[in-house]
């Protein structure tokens, strides 16, 4: 009986444990994904924010890459953009989004799986999804003439 | 086959890479806690009926994108952790156990004759880990992206190759697993020590899941380049020809990627690798192609033979020493095109009913051939898609721009012309020759086939956009300065009679007089200038079009 109560007591303060930690996690001002590969962004290659998309002229192109930091693809094209900013064209503005915790814009863009790409218009409208670009010259290329 | 054959390698080679790192020790943990290969393969199974399921529900349909990931997290791990807790605590499972029968229930499912051996933990563990498996075999993202959505039976039977792979790597790591531990006698015991440890473990591994250290954990392995297999399976995806084209985008504005099939038919010359997207908008309006007949010799009369009304508006060309040719919508709005020579220039008078868009071309191609245009039929935004006979190309009318055919990209230049009425050609030009109504085509130009759609607010082709700064229907003054293109509402222009403005650095002038447009560019060359509805206007220009207002300055 003993067991029974501390086996409960443990499931419930594992439970309690998981939920205070996650929106902690999770919360708002949490930072985008840096991290010493991807940081050292520019304007044409930052982490997603309201602010950076209302930054992008109007006839720029916006490609958001949704990236999680465990996915190994995106990590090898995470890279390639961040080595070859100055490759960016001047109207094309790529935002990173962090797969794990951007709900609301997977909903918004219908993204099921990490490492997928939405080019969007200045506002945000969304224009094509793709997945898997391997680089930022794959990425280029993939983006649709509207 | 072989992109079978390569999910199914996909499948093995993903054990070797971090994204299975949550997997691996509650898997290990899980099945050396059991007793029986019984159990081993049903941690498997379930674990391959989970990450199925969750695969299709999670990553192959959108209806549960809503739900965050650490959900999944914490679902997926406190199942672990209450499974740790059976094995820690056994008292606690054996109580749960026999008061719900959930494992006589579970027991008879699977095999009648099981034994007691426990067969929901090792069926919840599986199951448990179906939420959070997310791959990261570039493979999976194939079959995910390309493959599933265009046959779910192709896809689906990839996807089950892909996880017989995973799960049969799976399953020798579960029964290496269990024949350590059945090694060591001291472990088999229930209530011992080992299985306790273990199931602390899981309660660990559990907790780690649910609070997303372990997804951290994969993270830093692969900030740290340590990507496992995924680079040599993508290395080998690319060397395959796995008869899967490479995924292109999907376009999720309502755009079309194909010429539309009406097109395809009737301007079978085209080359439609090489267009303008611009024409994969383009919707048959009705009549197809010469439906609507263009006319190519006109005949003119002299303007005193000519009965319609002074509210008729015209479009008015200079025909140099021959005085003015007169070209009346009523007359237009049956024919939308003329093909004419007017003062030694061969011109196109074109007109569309539907934008409201009078615009008058020199005819001739980039390659210097004068050509003849036609009515496509085809229409973007309301507006004429016409088509040139010289080489088959299809031109957008209300910005003259080629989109298909030899000349793609290259735009017709605009030929100077004024937007009359005939009460006002009466006045300033008695000598005026009319298109002729002998058309040679029976048309009634008396009536006017679209009714009053210049005046009531209704559209037969809804735009794609609507800006509404102006009523839709309103006639603009279109011109362009530089590249910057401008508009003007056109009847308050010519009301105010004139307009000073700057646009882009430049000042232009515009001055009305006697219902006569001119408009000057800063060195004071006359500029060429279209009519247009609003909301067709808009359509093309919205974003970087400039509209002056006399209204406003």
């Amino acid at each position: 009986m003993k067991k029974l109560v501390i086996g409960i007591v443990v499931v419930l303060v594992a439970a309690v444990l998981a939920i205070t930690l996650i929106p902690r996690a999770t919360a708002p001002s949490a930072p985008p994904p840096a991290s010493a590969e991807t940081a050292g962004f520019s304007e044409r290659y930052q982490p997603y924010s309201e602010q950076a998309l209302a930054e992008a002229g109007p006839d720029d192109t916006v490609v958001l890459f949704f990236s999680a930091a465990w996915c190994a693809t995106c990590k090898v094209l995470r890279d390639d953009i961040a080595a070859n900013q100055q490759s960016i064209p001047d109207d094309v503005r790529i935002l990173l989004v962090d797969f794990d915790d951007s709900t609301e814009l997977k909903q918004q863009y219908d993204v099921v799986a990490q490492h997928t790409l939405v080019q969007a218009d200045s506002t945000g409208e969304g224009i094509a999804r793709w997945n898997a670009s391997r680089s930022l010259d794959e990425l280029l290329a993939t983006i649709v003439v509207v | 086959m072989e992109l079978l054959a390569l999910s199914l390698l996909a499948g093995v080679l993903t054990v070797l890479s971090p994204c299975v790192l949550p997997l691996l020790p509650v898997i290990l943990a899980g099945s050396a806690a059991e007793s029986g290969r019984r159990s081993a393969y049903l941690i498997i199974a379930s674990l391959a009926v989970s990450v199925i399921t969750f695969t299709l529900l999670l990553r192959g349909a959108t209806a549960l994108l809503g739900v965050p990931t650490d959900v999944w997290l914490i679902v997926s791990g406190s199942l672990v952790v209450f499974i740790g807790a059976t094995l820690a605590f056994p008292a606690l499972w054996e109580r749960i156990s026999t008061s719900t029968g959930l494992n006589r229930a579970t027991g008879e499912l699977v095999d009648s004759s099981a034994k007691r051996t426990g067969m929901a933990r090792p069926l919840l563990l599986g199951l448990s880990l179906g939420p959070i498996f997310t791959s990261c075999s570039p493979t999976y993202g194939l079959i995910l992206a390309t493959v599933l959505p265009t046959s779910f039976a192709v896809g689906f039977a990839n996807l089950l190759a892909y996880t017989v792979g995973l799960s049969a790597v799976m399953l020798l790591i579960a029964l290496g697993g269990q024949s350590v531990t059945r090694r060591m006698k001291w472990a088999v015991d229930p209530n011992g020590m080992f299985r306790r440890g273990l199931g602390g473990l899981l309660i660990v591994v559990g907790l780690l899941i649910a609070t997303g250290v372990a997804k951290d954990a994969e993270a830093w392995l692969v900030e740290r380049g340590i990507l496992g297999a995924v680079v040599l399976e993508q290395g080998i995806l690319d060397q395959t020809d796995t008869g899967v084209d490479e995924p292109g985008p999907v376009r999720i504005d309502g755009g079309e990627t194909e010429p539309p099939a009406f097109l395809v038919q009737q301007f079978p010359d085209i080359d439609w690798q090489s267009v303008d997207p611009a024409i994969f908008q383009a919707v048959g309006g009705g009549p197809p192609r010469d439906g609507i007949p263009a006319l190519d010799d006109p005949a003119f009369v002299p303007l005193a033979q000519v009965v319609w009304g002074d509210d008729v508006q015209a479009i008015v060309l200079d025909d140099g020493v021959n005085g003015v040719r007169v070209y009346p919508y009523n007359i237009l709005v049956w024919h939308e095109i003329v093909n004419d020579t007017v003062d030694g220039v061969p011109v196109t008078v074109t007109f569309c009913p539907l934008c409201g868009s009078a615009i008058v071309f020199d005819r001739t191609l980039p390659n210097g051939t004068a050509t003849t245009f036609g009515v496509s039929g085809g229409l973007i935004d309301s507006n004429m898609l016409m088509f040139d006979r010289a080489t088959e190309g299809l031109w957008q009318q209300s910005t003259g721009r080629a989109l298909a055919g030899e000349f793609v990209g290259t735009e017709l230049a605009l030929h100077p012309f004024q937007l009359l009425t005939l009460g006002d050609v009466r006045e300033s030009y008695p000598d005026a020759r009319v298109l002729s109504a002998d058309t040679g085509f029976p048309r009634d130009y008396e009536r006017n086939p679209y009714g009053d759609y210049d005046e009531n607010d209704r559209f037969l082709f809804p735009p794609s956009t609507l800006d509404e700064r102006y009523p839709a229907k309103l006639i603009m003054a279109a011109f362009v300065v530089g590249e910057q293109r401008v508009a003007v509402p056109w009847l308050a222009l010519r009301e105010a009679g004139s307009l000073e403005a700057e646009v882009d650095g430049r000042a232009v002038s515009l001055r009305v007089t006697d219902g006569e447009l001119v408009v000057r560019d800063p060195a004071g060359r006359s500029l060429p200038f279209y009519f247009e509805m609003w909301f067709s206007w808009a359509v093309q220009n919205q974003e970087s079009g400039v509209v002056l207002d006399p209204a406003t300055g």
